[in-house]
């Protein structure tokens, strides 16, 4: 039996096609982008703020009586809440980023070996031999030196000592628009 | 990785990637299970797929590969021997097709795992030698020299059947 004749033999061996239910059963599994609504929480606390507001302005109405002190308050407390929400905002976001599967890439390279943790304010990022990284979304009291980064909703880059991070999500987080992200540290032997 | 990433690589790869399972199974459920679980295997975090050190098809051959030879080995265990392919005669016209396909599939699944794997990738998916070398992490020299040693055995074992080719 020459080659080509081996060849005609070994093609009378045929599969049957995959199912057709096969493609929904894989392409049905892959993790969908996660809208983030306001929770209970949010809801309760933004009642809360509301609330509070219509109080403040009461009061002022009282011990002042005038309509320009009342327009005054009124924007100063807007502005305050307006960060207010800003924050819980990204607090809620950062924390669901977090506790998404993410994988870490340093220099292009897959780590198994970093650990993230953190709290509201941001993410701590652990690079064996490098030191822990502190990465925060907004600078607000902070006074001191940073490297900037960026956060697209599905990746987090950043510059760690000349190395490039990039924290990859299994999800998507936010209205989709990148925004900065603060790195500040390495602390060492932590 | 993106959705539309993911569904272009099933798109692309499935296929190929199915009929290799089947072929180094001997089932098509089997098959189906083994794709399923390579793709799904990609989203997970601890999956070590690097998109900048290996082509996705590649990897994705390694990993049926990897399932396919579990499967096998558990298998094994579990009766002893080696089972034998279904038996794909039908009656009337079929038979004498179907007889050839099962041995056709018998011949290649008694052939020894590293050799049954080079000549699916080679003779039926045409997977270039250093692809193939790539994915079952040999050197290309040795890739060759078992396919040679894979045919040589089929050509002695399917000989009777060429004969009785139409």
């Amino acid at each position: 039996m020459n080659d080509q004749e081996l060849d005609q033999v070994l093609n009378r061996w045929k599969t049957p096609a995959p199912s057709a239910a096969l493609r929904g059963r894989v392409l049905d599994r892959f993790p969908r982008r996660k809208r983030l609504g306001f929770g209970r929480p949010l809801l309760w606390a933004a009642a809360m703020a509301v609330l509070l507001a219509m109080l403040a302005v009461g009061m002022e109405q009282v011990s002042q009586g005038s309509l320009e002190n009342l327009s005054r308050e009124a924007h100063v407390y807007s502005q305050r809440t307006k960060r207010w929400f800003e924050q819980m905002w990204l607090a809620h976001m950062v924390h669901a980023f977090r506790n998404s599967e993410l994988k870490v890439y340093v220099d292009g390279e897959l780590r198994n070996d970093v650990v993230i943790g953190g709290s509201s304010g941001g993410l701590t990022v652990k690079v064996p031999g490098e030191g822990k990284y502190f990465l925060a979304f907004h600078l607000d009291g902070f006074k001191g030196a940073y490297t900037p980064g960026r956060f697209g909703g599905h990746t987090l880059e950043f510059d760690a000592g000349g190395r490039a991070v990039r924290i990859e999500s299994s999800g998507s987080f936010g209205f989709g628009d990148p925004r900065p992200v603060y790195m500040l540290g390495p602390a060492r032997n932590q | 990785m993106t959705l539309a990433e993911f569904t272009r690589g099933f798109d692309d790869h499935h296929l190929a990637l199915f009929r290799f399972a089947c072929r180094l199974t001997g089932s098509a459920a089997d098959a189906e299970d083994i794709v399923q679980e390579c793709f799904l295997a990609l989203l997970r975090a601890d999956c070590g797929f690097d998109p900048r050190r290996t082509h996705l098809r590649t990897y994705l051959f390694g990993a049926v590969r990897n399932q396919a030879s579990k499967r096998f080995r558990r298998r094994e265990d579990a009766t002893g021997e080696v089972e034998a392919p279904p038996d794909l005669r039908s009656p009337e016209s079929e038979v004498l097709r179907g007889e050839m396909q099962a041995c056709v599939a018998r011949a290649v699944l008694e052939l020894p795992e590293t050799q049954r794997e080079i000549l699916i990738l080679s003779h039926y998916e045409q997977m270039p030698l250093a692809e193939i070398a790539e994915v079952v992490g040999l050197e290309v020299g040795a890739v060759k020299s078992r396919l040679q040693r894979a045919r040589g055995a089929l050509r002695e074992m399917l000989a009777e059947y060429q004969e009785r080719l139409p």
